[in-house]
């Protein structure tokens, strides 16, 4: 099929914002791999890895890199409008909402029983990557350090990547040597 | 109109954590928690973790609780200002290397570099957790609601926005007893 342009990714990254709800990975990878075929599942995990490994939100790298591949800079800057636009507008909806009846007593009852259930969630995606960590003892070791480093000793981020990053770099590259 | 100061400050903030987000927005929270409930004093620790749940609720993706606390400090302005300083610097970094992107020629070291940004960004996940955590909790029934989520969600696929529910719920009826 002919590849995306501007409109189109604009319209289905759109759809991917509205669908996903904490996190739209999953939608993405539904959208384009299995429903509009405009990557297979190998390209699109490369692409993915791609985006993961440089900064900033995963799922808004991977539209600029989709995007990118499709349309140049206009289909990069169509696949982010699309992904955020929707959502944008729908979050600053909630906040005036929460401007306004978050002052009465049983609103703010109720958030502050979300907000506990929100910490719960990302405490949970925390461990769950924990676990699949759990094969490499030192891969572990590392994590608690960064853990410490901001949870504790309030480093920045960066400190705490630049510290770690290479410590975790070094370490394959020894053991990969050795097991290899 | 917003004070141009605390929107630069905005703009610095967002603009640097942009570039140093790796692995997600998520990730960042915990410095973003720092920045603005213990440096700038502009948000109470129970407000920054209620605005994170609200952002929850929210379909799209994670990086709207930029959008949604620029709003709170700054009104649309600061929404604007934040989400795009949040935005730009990583997305030109990713624009340039799409540019440069040869299918197939980077996987080795996308493998290796992945694998050694893991422990950094699961652990720094982990300590916005915890950091998240004591910022929503203040007595017992707040951290055993937690807990129950994060077993929960770690040991059946229920759709976070369903506990979040319940959480809603649950904090109505402890407001009320």
């Amino acid at each position: 099929m002919a590849a995306p342009d501007a409109g189109m990714l604009f319209v289905q990254f759109a759809k991917v914002g509205l669908s996903g709800f904490g996190g739209c990975l999953p939608w993405a990878q539904r959208a384009l791999v299995d429903k509009l075929r405009w990557l297979d599942q190998k390209t699109f995990t490369e692409l993915l890895g791609i985006a993961q490994v440089l900064p900033g939100p995963n799922v808004c790298n991977l539209a600029l890199i989709v995007g990118t591949q499709f349309a140049g800079w206009r289909g990069a800057a169509a696949a982010l409008g699309g992904l955020l636009c929707a959502p944008c507008l729908i979050v600053l909806a909630l906040g005036a909402a929460y401007a306004h009846f978050g002052h009465q007593p049983q609103v703010h009852a109720a958030l502050s029983g979300m907000a506990s259930v929100g910490a719960g969630l990302l405490l949970a995606s925390a461990l769950s990557l924990l676990r699949g960590l759990s094969g490499r003892r030192a891969d572990v070791l590392l994590a608690m350090a960064a853990c410490a480093a901001l949870g504790v000793l309030g480093w920045s981020l960066w400190m705490v990547l630049a510290v770690l990053v290479p410590a975790a770099l070094a370490l394959h590259a020894y053991t990969g040597r050795r097991d290899g | 109109m917003a004070d141009p100061q605390v929107l630069w400050t905005l703009a610095v903030f967002f603009g640097r954590l942009s570039l140093q987000a790796f692995g997600g927005v998520n990730v960042a929270l915990g410095s973003m928690q720092r920045f603005f409930v213990v440096e700038q004093q502009w948000l109470g620790a129970a407000e920054f973790a209620e605005l994170f749940a609200l952002a929850q609720t929210a379909p799209g993706p994670n990086v709207i609780v930029v959008t949604l606390l620029g709003w709170r400090v700054a009104g649309l302005a600061g929404a604007l200002v934040s989400t795009l300083a949040m935005l730009l610097p990583a997305a030109l970094l990713v624009y340039l290397c799409a540019c440069t992107l040869v299918r197939g020629r980077q996987q080795q070291l996308v493998k290796a570099l992945l694998a050694a940004l893991a422990p950094a960004t699961v652990g720094l996940l982990l300590a916005s957790g915890g950091i998240l955590a004591r910022s929503s909790n203040h007595g017992l029934s707040g951290w055993v609601l937690t807990l129950v989520t994060a077993v929960v969600a770690l040991s059946c696929r229920a759709h976070p926005l369903w506990l979040i529910a319940v959480g809603g719920l649950a904090g109505l009826l402890a407001g009320h007893a």
